[in-house]
């Protein structure tokens, strides 16, 4: 039994810790918690939904849904962030915004797509195979593998690939970075291009999981996301992982033990407790400090 | 090389520079001398495209530059080693090598780089794993020295190279550029250590409040009184 929960909070973990990732990437850049990423997450399910229902296949639809759910993530820069950095706002300003857009882009999916909730086709449904008393489905088992795998590109893609170098750079010392030659907002946009991609991905997996869509699903799964990068230590990859993780497993743990209506509580819960003992998460780094 | 006309530009309400004319050939070295707020940093700002020009002209080898993005000015053969130094702290020796190099496509140009700066500056070499926080005073200047020559560039800005360092490190840094200008890098030298400046440069310019105040041969201006009584500390 507690072998099975852990198994499922690690799956669930799994996609929180691929949205977490979101904020931590442009958390690291711009030093600003972009809220509009939880309905990003919404709007990549939707799309994958939308284009599914187009008959492109599954995984065509799935692509499709990427691509478009990272153009969107450059559109909000774009439109509403790159403007506020060049008037030099607070970065209350900023903070807002993202808050705002979270519900433009929510109340678009409903005027959209409706505000109930659809059925999504289940992902990887090759049945389920047994270990000991352990029943694990092949949706779990690709979930996890795929959040795996997308996690180590991205550790791969920012420290072993030019364009990864060029964003630690704009993350320590944006005007140093420029006078490299580092265009500072094409990097910016591409970070937000990532976030949009993960939180796409994140979108399908979980939408595929629980087969179901609905426009303020990025609600709570963003702010529990946003707990997991706070956790983990915002701006730190392996903490986005360890901290999804550990939200999924006590979510799921809570469901079980205390009853279904806790589980949204736990990772809050978790998140106080961490910060209390440790200030900058699991994983987080002290403030660098510029020389 | 560079030439700078009636140059104008504005800190918020502050008229920091109040129409400077100033011109670097190729080959030479020069300083340009000042007090705090003269306007030095005002004028490199306003060549790297950091702050905006508002009226005068920037040519770079006849190339109009005014007020052009900064990310472009390394593409345009001008290379800087900013005040305060600015390397990336969390990034390697060798990493922040890399990044000065950014524009370079070339691999065989950036391991050319790399074996140029490691040959000016041992210390560099040794350290290359090092994180660039973790580096002396000196070792992080001949760091943000280094990685404005990775781009193999045409004319190195260098903004007060010798702040904050021990006077033997200072002797060394000014070695160091010197050798520099021999490969065949145009240089120049922001410094409030007018000293040191004067005796390595061809030609200066002695900035106050924001206009040239007095430009020629260094060693005639290190010979001028009034220049000994503001800034050489000798009556």
């Amino acid at each position: 039994m507690i072998g099975q929960q852990i198994f499922n909070g690690l799956t669930l973990g799994m996609a929180y810790a691929l949205i977490a990732v979101g904020y931590s990437l442009v958390f690291g850049i711009l030093r600003l918690v972009n809220f509009s990423h939880g309905s990003v997450y919404a709007f990549g399910a939707h799309a994958a939904l939308l284009f599914v229902g187009m008959k492109l296949g599954i995984f065509p639809a799935i692509l499709m849904s990427l691509i478009f759910t990272g153009v969107l993530g450059i559109l909000i820069d774009k439109t509403a962030l790159e403007p506020l950095r060049k008037k030099k706002s607070m970065p209350i300003a900023s903070l807002i915004t993202t808050i705002g857009i979270s519900n433009i882009i929510q109340n678009m999916l409903t005027a959209t797509f409706g505000s109930q909730k659809k059925a999504f086709p289940a992902l990887f449904d090759f049945g389920v195979i047994s270990v000991g008393k352990l029943q694990i489905s092949w949706t779990q088992i690709c979930m996890c593998i795929i959040s795996l795998m997308l996690m180590l590109v991205l550790v791969l893609l920012v420290h072993k690939t030019k364009i990864g170098l060029a964003m630690r750079a704009c993350e320590q010392n944006p005007k140093a970075a420029s006078m490299m030659g580092i265009n500072v907002n094409f990097i910016i946009s591409f970070t937000f291009f990532l976030g949009g991609v993960s939180a796409a991905i994140a979108g399908a997996l979980i939408s595929g999981y629980y087969q179901i869509v609905y426009p303020n699903m990025g609600y709570m799964a963003g702010l529990k996301a946003f707990a997991a990068a706070v956790l983990g230590g915002i701006g730190s990859l392996p903490g986005a992982l360890i901290g999804g993780l550990l939200v999924g497993v006590s979510e799921s743990m809570a469901a079980t033990f205390l009853g279904s209506t806790y589980r949204d509580c736990m990772a809050f819960i978790i998140l106080i407790i961490v910060l209390i003992v440790r200030p900058n998460g699991l994983f987080g780094k002290k403030g660098i400090t510029k020389v | 090389m560079l030439k700078i006309e009636n140059l104008h530009t504005y800190y918020g309400n502050i008229h920091a520079l109040k129409g400077i004319d100033l011109e670097v050939k190729e080959g030479e070295i020069v300083s340009l001398i000042g007090s705090n707020g003269a306007g030095k940093s005002t004028l490199l700002s306003t060549i790297t495209g950091v702050a905006h020009a508002k009226s005068g002209s920037i040519t770079f080898k006849s190339n109009n530059i005014t007020n052009i993005p900064t990310y472009h000015i390394a593409n345009t053969g001008i290379s800087i080693s900013p005040e305060g130094r600015e390397v990336f702290p969390a990034l390697t020796v060798e990493e922040n090598l890399r990044l000065g190099a950014y524009i370079v496509k070339d691999k065989k140009k950036i391991e050319e780089g790399y074996e140029r700066v490691y040959k000016l500056f041992p210390r560099l070499q040794e350290r290359y794993k090092q994180t660039a926080g973790t580096l002396s005073g000196g070792e992080q200047q001949m760091l943000a020295i280094g990685r404005a020559l990775m781009s193999n560039p045409q004319l190195l800005l260098l903004d007060e190279p010798s702040l904050g360092l021990a006077p033997n490190i200072v002797l060394l840094i000014f070695d160091l550029i010197r050798s520099i200008n021999e490969q065949g890098i145009t240089i120049l030298l922001i410094e409030q250590n007018a000293n040191m400046a004067l005796s390595v440069s061809n030609r200066a310019y002695v900035l106050e409040n924001g206009t040239v105040s007095m430009s020629g041969d260094a060693k005639q201006i290190a010979n001028d009184p009034r220049v000994k009584k503001a800034y050489l500390g000798q009556a």
